[in-house]
């Protein structure tokens, strides 16, 4: 059976704009989204939002309405296992190799949602720097405009800080803030956001010592995913470390003879020899 | 970590019962024998015989409250065995804290649900 027009209108501006792929069970359930900007614009239901939105392309409000469906569950250290080999081995080894002569050393968090990947980063970066002065910076980027400002914001509710999140790093890096727990302002002060589609241009984002990809991937259309990720490789630094989750590190294999497998699966080194083919 | 494979015991330190309850069903869940205390001095003796892999515990109890507990805990033999996971309704930095160099090992503020307690147990150590 066809999904009704408004759904694939849904399907369609959403693979424009963000490059996920919805399939016509996950866009009916991500339309349920919409009720509450359906309410805010005086519509009587989601798909009158929908009719609306193609009768006007509007370009906020269909930025509105790819924002509202996005999945945005993100959580303090996500990938366990592979959490556990970016503290303990990728960002000694690359901390050691990188030096306090070679600049800022920078890692990208693509997609990073409302931002617990990037403090992830910098409480693992700071444990990793054990007080070196080598100056490292974390840029998250994601393209709804309201998950960078809440990113930005750093303010978590009391689930959130407790799913994923070791008591101890919440006291050391964390300020309470009435309901909410507030990330203190020196694990902040290495932290960057900016709004960034994934569809556009990543020349102007600079070249990184790591790149976290996770579960970002798998939510984009085979197409999309290609280009996209060939174009993120290109920003890696010879040496470079790309992270990505079991399930889509199956997608680095074409790049083989470029990005080698190191501790484990999931991590992707960049080496030196067939530097900037791409 | 290294316990998996034997049946391991959690022991349920809480006042509130409906709290037990809903605490025991989570805990079984991840595949742990639970058993039950409604304060400090109860807890103690349920760890006289054999100690418990595992002790979440509440605060504020009447008889013995949970940091009474735990300091008398870990002066027994054997008594730093344990993977102590605070819960209570505490939420303040510094009283937090003060339970972790009491020695706990993790600390759940309520309210929780089982996502929180499978992290924090995840956490500690204990999956």
């Amino acid at each position: 059976m066809n999904p009704a027009p408004e759904i694939a209108y849904l399907v369609e501006i959403v693979g424009a704009q963000a490059g996920h792929a919805l399939g016509p069970e996950a866009a009916s359930a991500a339309a349920q989204k919409l009720a509450p900007l359906a309410r805010r614009e005086a519509m009587g239901d989601v798909l009158e939002l929908l009719r609306f939105a193609r009768s006007k392309t509007d370009a906020s409000l269909l930025a509105e309405i790819v924002e509202a469906v996005l999945p945005q569950d993100t959580r303090f250290f996500r990938e366990r296992a592979l959490w556990k080999i970016v503290r303990n081995d990728v960002l000694p080894a690359a901390f050691k190799a990188h030096g306090l002569d070679k600049g800022v050393f920078r890692i990208w968090s693509a997609g990073c949602g409302f931002g617990q990947e990037v403090y992830s980063f910098a409480m693992a970066v700071s444990e990793a720097l054990d007080g070196s002065p080598m100056p490292a910076e974390i840029i998250g980027t994601d393209v709804s405009e309201r998950a960078i400002e809440r990113a930005r914001l750093g303010m978590y509710t009391h689930f959130e800080v407790q799913r994923g999140l070791p008591i101890r790093l919440l006291l050391k890096h964390f300020e309470r803030d009435e309901d909410h727990w507030r990330v203190d302002n020196a694990t902040r002060k290495r932290t960057r956001f900016a709004r960034h589609s994934l569809l556009s241009d990543f020349t102007p984002l600079g070249a990184f010592d790591v790149i976290s990809c996770q579960n970002v991937l798998s939510a984009l259309s085979p197409n999309r995913r290609e280009q996209v990720l060939s174009r993120m490789l290109a920003q890696l630094k010879a040496g470079g470390y790309f992270l990505t989750t079991e399930g889509e590190s199956i997608w680095l294999r074409q790049y083989q003879a470029e990005f080698t497998p190191i501790f484990g699966s999931c991590v992707f080194r960049r080496t030196f020899a067939l530097e900037k083919t791409a | 970590m290294g316990l998996q494979g034997a049946v391991r015991k959690c022991l349920i330190v809480d006042d509130s019962e409906v709290i037990r309850r809903v605490a025991r069903r989570i805990i079984e869940g991840l595949n742990f024998t639970v058993e039950e205390a409604g304060d400090g001095r109860q807890a103690l003796d349920c760890c006289r015989g054999e100690m418990p892999q595992a002790i979440l515990l509440d605060w504020s109890m009447p008889n013995m409250d949970g940091l009474e507990f735990l300091r008398a805990l870990r002066l027994q033999a054997n008594g730093d065995q344990p993977v102590v996971v605070f819960c209570s309704s505490e939420n303040d930095p510094h009283e937090i804290a003060e339970a972790m160099r009491s020695g706990a090992d993790e600390f759940i503020m309520k309210p929780f649900d089982s996502d929180i307690v499978t992290s924090k147990f995840a956490d500690a150590g204990l999956i």
